[in-house]
C-alpha cells in the first residue's frame, strides 16, 4: 500500500497530496473543484539529451537531433492499430503533448470520465508501438512541422540566441531536429530512447482535478507494472564562462529588425531549489531594471526605439540565461541602450521598486493557481525536484542585497550577446 | 448565480457570481457599428487614455499603482465582432482573502477604472499630441509587424479579399496609411462618441457586492450626455457566391500557408436546432485531433503538420488553414475539398458524430472553468439574444442527426482560395 503524504498552503487555499506508485513513479494531486480536470505524465527526456547511457553501459549512446520529440509524435500509436486521439475523443477529452529541450510531457484535460482518460494516458504512454511503415510516416508531417518553425522569426531568432550563449551546452540542439537529422530515425532507434528515458523512476505524474489519490492510485494498479529503477548518465560537458559569440544575425522576411539579447549565466544546478532560488533572483533583477513600471521601459517605449519589449529569466538544471527582446530600426543602438542600462544597475536598482516588484510577482503566482491546467506547470517543477507553491515562499525570501549582488556577477561584457533578424531589403 | 441590470440607455451590468477563483474578474465593453474610416481612431482610444489620467499622469505611476495593487491587471482589446467594433477594457485582480496586509485591491482597482473611462489627461481639450504621436507609430509599426506571423497574416489576406466589400472585411486597426494620418483631434472625437453612442455592456465574475458595483457605474454613466440608438450588431452574410476567388501571393516562406474560405449560411445567431448541426458538423470535418482534415490530410496523407477549419460565426464564414510543401499544394488543397465533399455526402459514422458531440460539449462545460471563459459566453449569448444557461445548449448538441449535419453542410460555399508561397514554387 502506498502512503501519501499531504503538503498544505492555506495562505492560498492549496495543497499537494504527494505518493510513489510501487511501480516506482511518483504522483502529485492538486484538488481543484473545478468541472474540469487535468493530467500530466511525463519524463526527464528532451531535445537536449541526445547523449547518453545507462550506469553499467560502457559507451555513450549517440541520438540524432529531434529524436525525443519524434518519440512523441510515435507515441500516440498503438499496437492494435487503434487511434489514441479517438480513445479520448469519445469522452470529448483535449489530448496533446510537447517536448521541451529537457522534458517530455503527455497531457490532458476533460470534463468527464476522468478515471478513464487517465488510464487512456497511462496506456498509450506506457505501451511503445515503433514500425518501419510508422516511422517513416511522420517524416512528412514533422518535415512540415521543422518548416513552419523555419518560417517563425522569433524561433530562427531563438536558436541564435542558443548558438551565441553556448559552445557546447547541448540545450542548442533543435528540438524539432532537421529534416536531415531525423532521416535517419528508425524504430530501433526510437526503442532505445524509449527503454532508457521512460522508466517509471524517471517519470512524474501530476493531476489538478476534483478526484482522489486513491481513485489514482487505482488506475496505476491497473496499468502501470513495476520496474526496476534505472540510473541515466547524460554526457557532461564542460561550457566557458564568456559566450560563444557576441553578435550574430539572419535575414528574413519581417517588417523591421527584430533582435534578442542574452546574459550568459553559468550558473546551474541539479538541486531544484537552488537553480529555483537562482531563477527567481534573476527574474526579480530583471524585473526591476526592465520591468513596465521602470525608467529603461518607459525610455524606450516613448521613444519608440523598440516595439514589443520583452524578457525573461530562463533556468533549467542545465542551464541559465536572461534575454531581451524586441523589434527595432536601430538593433545597434537598442543594444547599447540595454548594456548602458546593464553597467548603470548598481545605481538604477532601488530598495523600493524591488519591494513593489516582489508583491507583484507573488501576487502573479497565487493569480496563476487558478488555472485548471496547473498540473502541467507541478510537473515541470517535480519532475526537476521540486514543489510548485514553494516557489511562493522562495520569492518572500529574496533580499534585495541578493539582487545587487547578482547584477554584479552577472552583468559583465563577456557574458553578453545580440542576435538580429534584418529584413530581405534593408 | 448571475445578474443582469440596466444601468441606463444601452449600459447593462452582468454579475456572474463563482467563488472557486482567488481572482475578481471586470470586463468593461463598448461596442459601435463599424465605420471603416473610424476603426483606427477607435483602435487608438485606449492605447492613449491608459498612458495617462489625471490622476495617474504617466503611464509609469499607473503601472506602479497596479503593482502595489497586488499585479492587478489593466489592458483592453480592440476587435470587429459582427458590425460593430469591439473596445474592451479588463482588469483582474486577487480577491481580499489572498491579500496579506490591509491594501483594498477591489476599490484601487474601481478608482483606476474610473479614472480612465472619465478622466483622461487632456491638453487644450483633447489627447496629449506626444502620447498620440508615440502611440500612433506603435500601432503602425504593430501593424507592418503582421506580416512576421506567416500563418496569422494569410488569414487575415483571406478574409481581406473574401469581403473587399464588407466593411467587416476592413482591417480592425485600419491600414498602415489609416494609422499614420490619424490626429489626436479624431481619437478625442471617437472617444467622447463612443462613451455617448456606444452600447455597453459590463461583466463582473467572481465574488463582489453587486450593489456596490452598480452604483459604481451608475455613477461613471450618469456624468455622461448618452445618446444611444439601438443597433443590429449581427448581421451574417447570406448571399450566395458568383465567382469563386483564387489569391496567390508571394513571400520569402519556406512553407506555403493555405487558407481557404466559405460561406457557411450558419451563424451564432440561428436558433440551437440549426447552429449546433453546423458545430458538431465543423468539428468532425475539421476542428478536433479526430477530424476528417487532421486523419487524413495530416495522418493518412502526411501532408502537412497542421490543418483544420475554424469559424467566424457572426458573419456565417467558415476557414480551413493548413501548412504545406509548395509542391503540394494542389495535393492538400483536392485533399481538403475531398473531406468537405464526403461531409456533403454524409460520409460521416456514428462515431465520429458521438465524438464531435462530446468534444462540443466539453468545450462547453469547460468554458466556465475560467473567469474569462463565463465573460464571453456570457457577452455571446446577449448579442444573440439568447439566455446564459448552457444546459439549453447543451441538450440541442445532444439532439443533433446525421441528417441534420448533411443538410447544414451542402450549403457551405467555397469563397476564396489563398496560397501564400515560397520562392520555389511555379
Amino acid at each position: 500500500m502506498s502512503t501519501f503524504e499531504t503538503k498544505k498552503y492555506p495562505s492560498i487555499d492549496e495543497q499537494v497530496i504527494c505518493a510513489k506508485h510501487r511501480s516506482g513513479l511518483k504522483i502529485k494531486l492538486i484538488p481543484k473543484k473545478f468541472s474540469s480536470g487535468c493530467a500530466a505524465f511525463g519524463t526527464r527526456y528532451g531535445g537536449k539529451d541526445s547523449v547518453f547511457k545507462l550506469e553499467g553501459e560502457k559507451e555513450f549512446t549517440v541520438m540524432p537531433e529531434g529524436v525525443a520529440h519524434y518519440l512523441e509524435h510515435k507515441m500516440f500509436e498503438n499496437e492494435d492499430g487503434s487511434d489514441t486521439f479517438e480513445k479520448f475523443g469519445r469522452y470529448g477529452t483535449y489530448a496533446n503533448a510537447y517536448t521541451s529541450h529537457d522534458v517530455t510531457c503527455y497531457h490532458f484535460t476533460s470534463t468527464n470520465h476522468f478515471t478513464d482518460n487517465l488510464r487512456i494516458l497511462l496506456d498509450y504512454v506506457s505501451h511503445p508501438y515503433y514500425t518501419k511503415e510508422n516511422v517513416d510516416k511522420e517524416q512528412g508531417i514533422i518535415g512540415q512541422e521543422i518548416k513552419m518553425g523555419d518560417d517563425n522569426p522569433s524561433r530562427a531568432l531563438y536558436y541564435m540566441l542558443l548558438n551565441s550563449l553556448y559552445e557546447s551546452n547541448p540545450v542548442k540542439t533543435k528540438v524539432v531536429g532537421t529534416v536531415e537529422s531525423i532521416a535517419q530515425i528508425t524504430p530501433e532507434l526510437l526503442y532505445k530512447c524509449y527503454n532508457t528515458f521512460y522508466n517509471l523512476s524517471n517519470m512524474r505524474l501530476c493531476v489538478s482535478a476534483d478526484t482522489t489519490m486513491e481513485e489514482i492510485l487505482g488506475v496505476c494498479d491497473e496499468v502501470l507494472k513495476d520496474q526496476p529503477e534505472k540510473k541515466i548518465i547524460r554526457r557532461s560537458f564542460v561550457e566557458k564562462d564568456e559566450v560563444n559569440s557576441k553578435y550574430s544575425e539572419k535575414k528574413m522576411s519581417v517588417s523591421k529588425p527584430i533582435f534578442i539579447a542574452g546574459i550568459k549565466d553559468n550558473f546551474y544546478s541539479d538541486d531544484y531549489n537552488e537553480m529555483t532560488r537562482r531563477s527567481i533572483v534573476s527574474d526579480l533583477l530583471m524585473t526591476v531594471l526592465f520591468g513596465q513600471s521602470g525608467d529603461f521601459y518607459q525610455e524606450v517605449y516613448e521613444s519608440g526605439l523598440i516595439n514589443d519589449f520583452g524578457y525573461g529569466a530562463n533556468y533549467s538544471d542545465a542551464y541559465g540565461f536572461c534575454d531581451l527582446s524586441g523589434k527595432t530600426s536601430e538593433p545597434e543602438k537598442a543594444y547599447e541602450k540595454i548594456v548602458e542600462c546593464l553597467k548603470d544597475a548598481k545605481n538604477i536598482l532601488k530598495a523600493e521598486d524591488f519591494n513593489r516588484c516582489k508583491i507583484a510577482s507573488i501576487a502573479s503566482l497565487v493569480k496563476s493557481c487558478d488555472a485548471v491546467g496547473i498540473a502541467q506547470a507541478e510537473f515541470r517543477s517535480t519532475i526537476f525536484g521540486g514543489e510548485i507553491f514553494d516557489t511562493l515562499e522562495m520569492y518572500r525570501n529574496v533580499t534585495f542585497d541578493e539582487v545587487v549582488n547578482l547584477a554584479d556577477e552577472l552583468f559583465q561584457e563577456n557574458h553578453l550577446t545580440l542576435n538580429v533578424v534584418k529584413p530581405l531589403k534593408d | 448565480m448571475t445578474r443582469r441590470k440596466k444601468i441606463s440607455d444601452g449600459i447593462y451590468l452582468n454579475y456572474i457570481e463563482d467563488n472557486r477563483f482567488k481572482v475578481n474578474a471586470v470586463s468593461i465593453k463598448f461596442m459601435l457599428p463599424i465605420q471603416t474610416e473610424k476603426n483606427t481612431s477607435r483602435a487608438l482610444i485606449f492605447p492613449v487614455i491608459t498612458r495617462g489620467t489625471v490622476h495617474y499622469p504617466t503611464e509609469k505611476e499607473l503601472n506602479k499603482t497596479l503593482e502595489l495593487l497586488y499585479c492587478s491587471s489593466l489592458n483592453y482589446s480592440h476587435s470587429k465582432i459582427g458590425d460593430m467594433t469591439l473596445d474592451t477594457l479588463n482588469s483582474v485582480f486577487l480577491r481580499d482573502k489572498y491579500i496579506q496586509d490591509d491594501t483594498d485591491v477591489e476599490t484601487g482597482v474601481m478608482k483606476i477604472l474610473e479614472d480612465v473611462i472619465l478622466h483622461p489627461l487632456l491638453e487644450n481639450n483633447t489627447f496629449k499630441t506626444d502620447t498620440v504621436k508615440t502611440e500612433v507609430k506603435q500601432l503602425a509599426d504593430s501593424e507592418r509587424a503582421s506580416i512576421n506571423n506567416k500563418g496569422r497574416y494569410a488569414i487575415n489576406r483571406c478574409i481581406r479579399n473574401m469581403l473587399s466589400e464588407d466593411p467587416f472585411g476592413y482591417p480592425a486597426n485600419g491600414t498602415v496609411e489609416d494609422i499614420e494620418k490619424t490626429t489626436s483631434e479624431q481619437i478625442y472625437e471617437q472617444y467622447i462618441y463612443m462613451l455617448s453612442h456606444a452600447r455597453i455592456e459590463i461583466f463582473i465574475a467572481g465574488v463582489v457586492d453587486f450593489d456596490r458595483h452598480f452604483k459604481f457605474y451608475k455613477d461613471i454613466f450618469s456624468q455622461i450626455d448618452r445618446q444611444y440608438e439601438e443597433k443590429t450588431v449581427v448581421t451574417p452574410i447570406t448571399d450566395h457566391v458568383t465567382e469563386v476567388k483564387k489569391v496567390r501571393e508571394k513571400d520569402d516562406v519556406a512553407q506555403g500557408k493555405m487558407v481557404i474560405g466559405f460561406r457557411s449560411f450558419c451563424s451564432n445567431k440561428d436558433d440551437y436546432e440549426d447552429y449546433a448541426p453546423y458545430v458538431v458538423g465543423l468539428n468532425i470535418f475539421g476542428s478536433g485531433s479526430t477530424s476528417k482534415l487532421f486523419n487524413n490530410v495530416r495522418e493518412k496523407m502526411s501532408l502537412c503538420y497542421y490543418c483544420s477549419s475554424f469559424s467566424v460565426y457572426e458573419k456565417g464564414l467558415m476557414f480551413v488553414q493548413s501548412g504545406v510543401a509548395m509542391e503540394n499544394e494542389e495535393k492538400a488543397y483536392n485533399a481538403i475539398l475531398d473531406q468537405l465533399e464526403n461531409m456533403k455526402k454524409g460520409d460521416i459514422t456514428e462515431g465520429e458524430i458521438e465524438n464531435a458531440k462530446s468534444d462540443a460539449i466539453s468545450e462547453t462545460v469547460a468554458t466556465f472553468d475560467y473567469l474569462q471563459g463565463i465573460i464571453s459566453w456570457c457577452f455571446e449569448k446577449i448579442l444573440v439574444g439568447k439566455p446564459f444557461d448552457s444546459q439549453l445548449y447543451i441538450d440541442s448538441i445532444n439532439r443533433v442527426t446525421k441528417e441534420q449535419i448533411v443538410e447544414k453542410f451542402k450549403k457551405v460555399e467555397l469563397d476564396t482560395y489563398y496560397f501564400l508561397y515560397g520562392g520555389e514554387s511555379k
